[in-house]
């Protein structure tokens, strides 16, 4: 199979589980954790590339993707499911920074308010698809929001994409932050910048 | 120096105690070695290059894992997406045996052992806290070549400590450059190389000092017509390959030249009448001190046909705005001459008579972005010290117009009459690249204690180094975030490229944490190089993944426009004390100094069979730190580069013949040297490559190998910005 077609198929199987998801969508809005959009932008067109391909090659795949999403679920000694308790994530992210990445998908402006000093990406769900070189493929990645629903979506997009990627349980704000995990707010505008060094 | 025995035997011992530790210490580099030969499995990573302080953005290309090759990043600005020798040769020193693996403690006998960090941290908190006690914070230094990561750490340090004694290496480089623009132009801006239509350079040598955008701009300009003047008392590689025509000035005496061509845009009208009226002060007063200064005047002075002056000015009037004189760096007025400081506020003065001020191919102040900082409810800032600076960098009746980077020159001196009693050199090495070389190591023997921190070791080390603390390769570990400056700001930062080779060694940042923990200090350093970067990038929106996943980033510092900077009322804004360019400065005169760049000789002219050394930038090598890098030293090798430059009819008139071995003497020092006789270097000067002459045995690929203009010099200081006097010394020679 040319890497074409497995490129279709696996755009195929990211779109079912995106579809499949589509209607707990909405956490990851500005500023609430309101009503998803009965479908989201764009499944449409993409759906129509699953029809290009050789229907049962295809559903053969987007099922093998599928069973393999949810077996990756399965952790020993830990809930069956891609959750991290925001206090172990915490602990993590402290312990071992360079094993662990947090991506904070709430709006800029709520970021700012209240955010956990670990950060080390803050972004709109909707930004990912043009940032993925961002994300890396050689750490675990806590995904939070405000309540969960969009990092879920994320993080089962990202594992599917390969990445060991964990929503962080309740989100940043209805799970970080109200565990009372450490937040910090915007710092300084006083200029670290250095003073400048030589030519040559 | 005249190395005694005593002196031979430390040194020696201390030689000797190096090639134990490294006979011992660098398997692990063969490991290394051996995974080029494995099947190939390339991967990239973005970072900054190190080999100067232009600091290009780079792409690493990694065999295996290993360091294979480095390109230039394309995306940035300055470096116009190349890189130059230096960049190679230094990238590839990561894997040198030569580089330092472990801490080291002086022993009695002066050689060096190895001891373990935390030792090492216990034993120096210890004594520096000690010194602290017993002299007050004010006896404590900081000096290094000047790094973003130690502009911060240093500084920090420094505060934490309570002393205000933090200095780069400016004032034997850039310094009095920096003072004669900042009181004249608020700043130094920055040349509009792509679309400029007629540029000098006086002094400077972009293709050996190095100034990889400036080069790739002047490139462009040349395809569009562009005239490029080089006034140089050498033929450089730039005027060589760049240049229209070399004025080839006497050295010294490039302030009489500007001078002139004052002259010429005012008398004959060619100056921008209207810029002049609305943006600068002090043309009246300027009008009439120039009246005096012809073409014929300096043709006396210059050696310069008055002429060629005249044409040259004529030529930049008919050219304006899109004509400037480029800001320069080191040569003419960086750190060379008693005149310097006036000389780079001339060449300020003439690029305001040209009204060339953020003009298309003209000088700009382009934008660039503004960081943020560590908040201090979590992470306290140390207080300002409440005392001065020991080196009289911004002290009343001492030099109060110089500059925050301090005078490091002047420390020697300092550590010799007992104000200083224990200092930090980071990456920089005064032992070699600082004037008069008994001076430098008489003075800085006085200090109770002195730590090097460094990946190498050096003549400061070997010379007067208590404990040497292993720096990891800069592939080896992130750095601190740094803004670019163009039409289009960028940012950027060093991102570690490769797993440490040594164990041993780490980042400026975790030494200077974990030394200060070792203090009592931790509250002021109870953050990571991560956290300052998140800190730092957090008003522009980005993280430091943003710069390690794309090297470099665009920054938003608002549109810029070709205008003059005014503000929000419209009144013009540079950073003057009129906001506008300062011909009279009122500064200069409130300290006793002249507001006027009127003449004013060198310390020294040549006569009769003396000669003025003269020195200046290789393209294959920074400073002295390059003199042990296999890669660059086998270019001096190739072209004989340790060579010094003798004119054709000098060398005639004193029987020297091209590759003749001759000695050179002055001031009481004599060296021998190869000599390489030209056309391109003007009769009264002896030009001595930069960085060479090293004495660290240490340092074994440069040791012996050329002369050092600093061994010839006399510690000397101008006055108003502080700076040393590299190039006022008098040379004979003859062969050897």
């Amino acid at each position: 199979m040319n890497n074409i077609r497995v490129y279709s198929l696996r755009f195929a199987t990211l779109v079912l589980l995106l579809s499949l998801l589509a209607l707990t969508w909405g956490c990851g809005l500005e500023g609430s954790a309101g009503p998803a959009p009965a479908n989201p932008q764009g499944t449409e067109g993409l759906v129509i590339k699953v029809s290009e391909v050789d229907q049962s090659t295809a559903d053969e795949i987007v099922y093998k993707h599928v069973t393999e999403y949810f077996s990756s679920l399965q952790r020993e000694g830990e809930p069956a499911f891609n959750l991290v308790d925001p206090g172990i994530a915490y602990e993590n992210l402290n312990k071992s920074p360079e094993q662990y990445f947090l991506v904070d998908l709430r709006s800029r402006s709520d970021f700012e308010v209240a955010f956990a000093a670990e950060t080390d990406l803050n972004i709109a769900a909707a930004a990912l698809a043009e940032n993925m070189d961002l994300l890396p493929k050689d750490k675990t990645i806590y995904v939070g929001c405000y309540t969960g629903q969009t990092a879920g979506q994320v993080v089962a997009a990202l594992r599917v994409a390969g990445y060991d990627a964990y929503s962080i349980r309740g989100g940043i704000t209805n799970g970080w932050i109200a565990a009372g995990l450490p937040v910090v707010g915007a710092p300084a505008n006083t200029s670290d910048s250095a003073a400048g060094g030589c030519g040559g | 120096m005249k190395l005694n025995r005593r002196t031979f035997l430390k040194l020696s011992a201390a030689t000797a105690s190096m090639a134990a530790l490294g006979a011992s210490k660098y398997r692990s580099v063969d490991n290394w070695a051996s995974a080029n030969e494995r099947p190939s499995n390339i991967t990239t990573a973005y970072s900054v290059c190190n080999s100067c302080g232009n600091r290009c953005g780079i792409m690493a290309y990694l065999r295996n894992g290993r360091l294979w090759r480095i390109t230039g990043n394309p995306d940035d600005n300055k470096s116009g997406g190349k890189i130059c020798t230096r960049g190679h040769g230094y990238a590839q020193m990561v894997y040198d045996k030569y580089r330092l693996s472990q801490p080291l403690k002086r022993t009695s006998d002066g050689s060096f052992v190895e001891i373990p960090w935390e030792q090492a941290y216990q034993e120096i908190g210890d004594k520096l806290m000690g010194v602290v006690r017993k002299y007050g914070p004010q006896s404590v230094f900081w000096s290094e070549y000047s790094k973003p990561i130690s502009n911060f750490y240093g500084a920090r340090l420094m505060a934490a400590l309570g002393s205000p004694n933090w200095t780069t290496h400016s004032s034997t480089c850039f310094v009095g450059r920096n003072v004669g623009f900042d009181y004249t132009l608020g700043g130094l801006p920055s040349g509009d190389y792509e679309n400029t239509k007629y540029v000098v350079f006086v002094g400077r040598s972009p293709a050996d000092g190095m100034g990889l955008n400036i080069l790739k701009g002047l490139g462009v300009a040349k395809k569009k017509g562009a005239k490029v003047v080089s006034v140089d008392p050498r033929l450089s590689y730039s005027a060589g390959v760049l240049a229209d025509e070399w004025v080839a000035v006497k050295p010294g005496t490039d302030l009489a030249l500007l001078l002139a061509w004052m002259n010429v845009l005012i008398a004959e009208n060619l100056y921008d009448k209207g810029f002049v009226e609305n943006y600068t002060v002090g043309f009246a007063e300027l009008k009439e001190m120039v009246k005096q200064y012809t073409p014929e005047w300096a043709e006396t002075i210059t050696g310069v046909k008055a002429e060629q002056i005249r044409r040259i000015g004529r030529e930049l009037g008919a050219n304006r705005p899109a004509a400037f004189l480029e800001p320069g760096w080191h040569a003419a007025y960086g750190s060379n001459y008693a005149n310097s400081t006036q000389t780079a506020r001339a060449t300020a003065i003439v690029n305001g008579l040209l009204g060339n001020i953020n003009k298309p191919g003209g000088l700009c102040f382009y934008n660039r972005v503004s960081f943020g900082g560590l908040n201090p409810e979590l992470y306290p800032t140390p207080p300002a010290s409440p005392y001065e600076r020991v080196d009289g960098a911004g002290v009343k009746g001492k030099y109060p117009l110089t500059l925050s980077t301090g005078l490091h020159h002047l420390l020697p001196g300092l550590a010799k009459e007992g104000k200083l009693k224990a200092g930090i050199f980071y990456s920089v090495n005064p032992g070699r690249t600082v004037p008069d070389r008994n001076y430098v190591i008489e003075g800085y023997k006085n200090l109770e204690l002195t730590i090097v921190i460094d990946w190498q070791m050096s003549e400061t080390a070997e010379q007067f180094a208590d404990y040497v603390l292993p720096e990891s390769h800069p592939m080896e570990r992130d750095g601190i975030v740094e803004a670019i400056a163009s039409s289009r700001p960028q940012v950027t930062m060093q991102a570690k490229v490769i797993d440490p080779v040594h164990s041993g060694g780490r980042g400026l940042d975790r030494i200077v944490s974990e030394l200060a923990t070792a203090m009592g200090l931790e509250r002021f350093f109870n953050f990571t190089l991560e956290d300052l970067n998140k800190a730092m990038l957090f008003p522009l929106g980005l993280f430091p993944v943003h710069l390690k996943s794309r090297g470099i980033v665009d920054g938003d510092a608002g549109q810029w426009h070709y205008e003059f900077p005014v503000d929000g009322s419209g009144k013009p804004s540079l950073r003057t004390k009129s906001g506008k360019v300062e011909f009279f400065s009122s500064s200069f005169a409130e300290h006793g100094h002249n507001p006027l760049p009127a003449w004013q000789a060198p310390k020294v002219m040549p006569s009769g069979d003396k000669l003025r050394m003269i020195h200046g930038h290789q393209a294959y090598h920074t400073h002295a730190q390059t003199m042990n890098n296999p890669y660059l030293m086998s270019i001096t090798k190739d072209y004989e580069g340790d060579s010094i430059w003798l004119n054709t009819e000098t060398a005639k008139r004193l029987g020297i013949s091209d590759g003749d071995t001759v000695q050179v003497s002055g001031n009481g020092w004599e060296a021998k040297s190869k000599v390489k006789v030209t056309q391109r270097i003007h009769p009264e000067a002896l030009f001595v490559p930069g960085g060479y002459g090293g004495f660290a045995k240490s340092l074994v690929r440069g040791y012996g190998i050329g002369v050092n203009i600093n061994d010839f010099l006399k510690h000397d200081t101008e006055p108003i910005s502080g700076h040393a006097m590299m190039e006022e010394v008098l040379v004979s020679v003859k062969r050897a």
